[in-house]
């Protein structure tokens, strides 16, 4: 199956992106979007700023997000410039990076008649490519936040590193996504350390052929 | 085609209850249709479509702030519901609102699985004829479930003595159902008049 991965421009674009994020998140999680008024303990989800694409024969079958500031895990995750320092201290890579600019990949939806096809990792590590994130441009580190199984079936399969940052919260609005057995973490992703170069430097727009990821 | 099922204390057809002449005709009407996906990707519109379809009749009113309040929690309400309660989502769902010389009408429909439907007919049916006061002190001792409906009805009940009624009309080979839901207030609470 080939999947063409382009960022949403237009304004068409990010509504077909958001339609179908709101669709899946509603049916799964019960949770709705706004623009500007969010409340996670409304069920009220705030938008990321950036969409990623994946569409096969002109049809919208995945989309997912990206927070290029003011990003979940600072938000609601109560994750501070000195956490995300400590993190990269900890790789000895503090010098390179700007813990003030940080990207965060978000809202990973893939229409329920297309799942189980392996989308879901394989858009995942598409979605880390410098041309979608342009991390390269201001230094910036990758965030994000998920349950734990979804890092080990999702992100770590797509052979990404992900390294805790604290646990997340708990919020009303997760209440059907995440249990106690299977709780929420803060992570970053360090750019040059744990994206992989097939995804880092996955050239985009690009149609690729969607092979299935084995699991780790 | 199986025969609508009513539920409540309205007939649910935006003509007012059972008991009064269908020939009676609304002074002031407004329809709108909307996708349910919409508001789900922009919740705010829930409210300001409330805002302005209560605006729109608060002219009548002689305090139409407080008219306008009245009658946007009223609607909200609806609107919300019609959104929660769609199975599919990309079809879109309607919100009528009537005005007549004592009361106001305000009809939400929306298709629901058959199955949502059933159990909101059963809910409504339980709050339009129980002691509301009671009710939403039994809903806050005990919520129910993610997804359960009836504690904004039941407000309404309880702050504005609005009636509540629902028509579940099968559809799509009895796997689906068209719901209509009204819900009827007396003007004098909408001029904060009520008892």
């Amino acid at each position: 199956m080939k999947l063409l991965l382009r960022r949403a421009e237009s304004r068409g674009d990010i509504l077909r992106c958001r339609q179908l994020i709101a669709e899946v998140y509603n049916r799964d999680y019960d949770v709705v979007f706004s623009e500007d008024r969010y409340d996670l303990e409304a069920k009220v989800e705030p938008w990321p700023h950036r969409y990623l694409m994946g569409l096969c024969a002109g049809e919208l079958v995945a989309a997912c997000g990206l927070y290029m500031h003011d990003t979940y895990v600072e938000r609601f995750g109560q994750v501070t410039d000195r956490d995300l320092h400590c993190v990269l201290e900890g790789a000895d890579v503090a010098d390179d990076y700007d813990v003030t600019c940080r990207r965060e990949f978000t809202k990973m939806s893939v229409r329920h008649d297309w799942r189980g096809r392996g989308i879901a990792p394989w858009l995942t590590g598409a979605a880390h490519s410098r041309y979608f994130t342009e991390v390269d441009t201001d230094r910036a580190v990758m965030v994000f936040c998920a349950k734990l199984s979804i890092i080990d079936n999702i992100f770590h399969r797509a052979g990404l590193r992900t390294r805790t940052i604290k646990e997340f919260p708990f919020y009303k609005v997760h209440e059907l996504y995440r249990s106690a057995s299977d709780p929420m973490e803060s992570r970053m992703i360090i750019p040059k350390l744990d994206i992989p170069e097939r995804w880092y430097e996955l050239t985009l727009p690009g149609e690729y052929e969607l092979e299935r990821l084995p699991r780790s | 085609m199986t025969a609508p099922r009513l539920f409540g204390s309205l007939a649910a057809n935006g003509s007012g209850s059972a008991n009064r002449s269908d020939s009676e005709r609304p002074l002031s009407e407004l329809s709108l249709s909307f996708v349910p996906l919409a508001v789900v990707a922009e919740w705010t519109r829930c409210s300001e479509a409330a805002d302005f379809v209560a605006r729109y009749f608060a002219h009548d009113f002689g305090d139409r702030e407080l008219a306008g309040n009245v009658l946007s929690t009223v609607v909200n309400e609806l609107l919300e519901n019609a959104v929660k309660f769609s199975s599919d989502k990309s079809i879109p769902a309607g919100l009528t609102v009537r005005e007549y010389a004592e009361r106001m009408s305000i009809v939400s429909r929306n298709v629901a699985s058959a199955s949502q439907a059933a159990a909101f007919g059963d809910a409504v049916a339980r709050l339009a004829h129980g002691d509301p006061e009671q009710m939403f002190a039994d809903r806050i001792a005990s919520p129910p479930e993610t997804g359960g409906a009836g504690i904004g009805l039941i407000m309404l009940r309880k702050d504005y003595g609005a009636k509540v009624g629902v028509r579940i009309t099968p559809s799509d080979g009895d796997r689906a159902a068209i719901v209509d839901v009204e819900v009827e207030i007396d003007n004098r609470e909408v001029e904060g008049e009520g008892s």
